[in-house]
């Protein structure tokens, strides 16, 4: 049966197309079968983070209303086996991501055979949001250590835990965060929200964290997810990511500072702060 | 120079434990708002009205809770009166002590 994941945070900006891009790519590196939806209708993205732009030519929305069929529509990931990526529309409107349509489109996934379908959610709680999030049966709360993320990441759980269908049937959707641009100089000044911080608030289990990385901004210039870099730091916390979503157990890299000697401190400190 | 920079950084409160705290609340508040019923929000704003009519109010100051007990809920609302004007009045309370809690219980149906 295939396992439905939404890539979620409420806000805008916070990495969540890049995260879906990164935890698909690593499931199916890993050998799983997956597809990567694009729930974003009129700001498509995920095309372009996966390097798939020039070969959209039929979308979620058209399969949604049979104007294609789903294998018309999904695109075969050239860089990586078992993968698919379903792009968003870019000129419809948001409505036509209805309940029934989304739902035929999951089903006819899984019954291709599909073992994981990674659902990549716009930004906001609107129904394209809303539907991203309705179908799973689990979530990744994509945070950044900041306080308006934050809070939208907890409003985004309470809509999870209240409207999506697992809620509606009174079961639990599997939540977990991923804390993305993490910068640990920054925590051990005190300017930036801890881990354990951003747990506490938010009282969900922790799947990774990722450092701010010039990696991530390379990987989307040239339109390869970051997981495929596995010398940058962001490329292999997602790979532990991936880890641990698949029930392995790894250690939380990248949650401290590296160790610098005193002299450094005092006359390179400020240097750290560019990444 | 980078040497008392450093020195006096540390000395500068730490705005990571502000983020928190601000947080805490902020998501303690969010997710009472989600439990609660539709109507809740106007009846607050209702009960506000009424006490503004006679007192001064900070809003802000402003706690009410619904708890749900097997048969009855609780209504709980706190709210902290302008010393002044609650003299005049006829809820009488110490100026040191500026608080009037009102308890008001209601019965489900």
């Amino acid at each position: 049966m295939a396992k439905i994941i939404v890539v979620t945070s409420g806000k805008g900006g916070v990495g969540k197309t890049t995260s879906s891009a990164a935890i698909g790519t690593g499931l199916a590196l890993r050998g799983h079968r997956t597809a990567i939806v694009d729930f974003d209708v009129g700001l498509r993205n995920l095309d372009l983070i996966m390097g798939c732009e020039r070969r959209v030519v039929y979308d979620f929305v058209n399969v949604i209303n049979e104007e294609a069929s789903l294998k018309q529509a999904l695109i075969r990931d050239k860089r990586t086996e078992n993968l698919y990526i379903l792009p968003a529309s870019q000129t419809r409107d948001k409505d036509a991501l209805s309940k029934e349509g989304v739902e035929r489109v999951l089903n006819e996934l899984a019954n291709d055979g599909f073992e994981y379908i990674v659902c990549d959610s716009p930004a906001g709680i609107e129904h394209g949001a809303l539907m991203a999030l309705y179908f799973a049966d689990a979530a990744i709360i994509v945070t950044n250590p900041e306080v308006s993320s934050v809070r939208d990441s907890d409003r985004i759980l309470g809509i999870l835990q209240s409207k999506s269908r697992r809620a509606e049937k009174g079961e639990h959707v599997d939540e977990y965060l991923l804390l993305t641009r993490y910068n640990p100089a920054r925590v051990s000044r005190g300017e930036m929200l801890g881990v354990e911080d951003v747990k506490e608030i938010l009282a969900v289990p922790l799947l990774g964290v990722i450092p701010e990385s010039q990696s991530v901004l390379k990987a989307s210039n040239v339109g390869a997810p970051v997981i495929l870099d596995p010398e940058s730091d962001a490329g292999s916390a997602y790979m532990d990511a991936v880890s641990r979503l698949l029930g392995e157990e790894k250690a939380h890299r990248f949650i401290n500072e590296e160790k610098k000697g005193l002299l450094k401190r005092i006359f390179g400190g400020k240097k750290h702060e560019t990444v | 120079m980078r040497l008392f920079d450093y020195i006096f950084n540390r000395q500068e409160k730490n705005t990571a434990s502000q983020a928190k705290d601000r947080l805490q609340l902020v998501v303690a508040h969010q997710r009472f708002a989600q439990n609660q019923p539709d109507y809740f929000p106007k009846m607050q704003r209702e009960i506000l009205e009424v006490i503004r009519k006679y007192v001064d109010i900070d809003e802000t100051e402003l706690s009410m809770q619904l708890d749900q007990n097997e048969d009855c809920s609780i209504l709980e609302l706190n709210l902290p009166l302008t010393a002044k004007k609650v003299q005049t009045n006829s809820l009488k309370s110490k100026n040191n002590k500026p608080k009037a809690a009102a308890r008001k219980k209601v019965k489900e149906s």
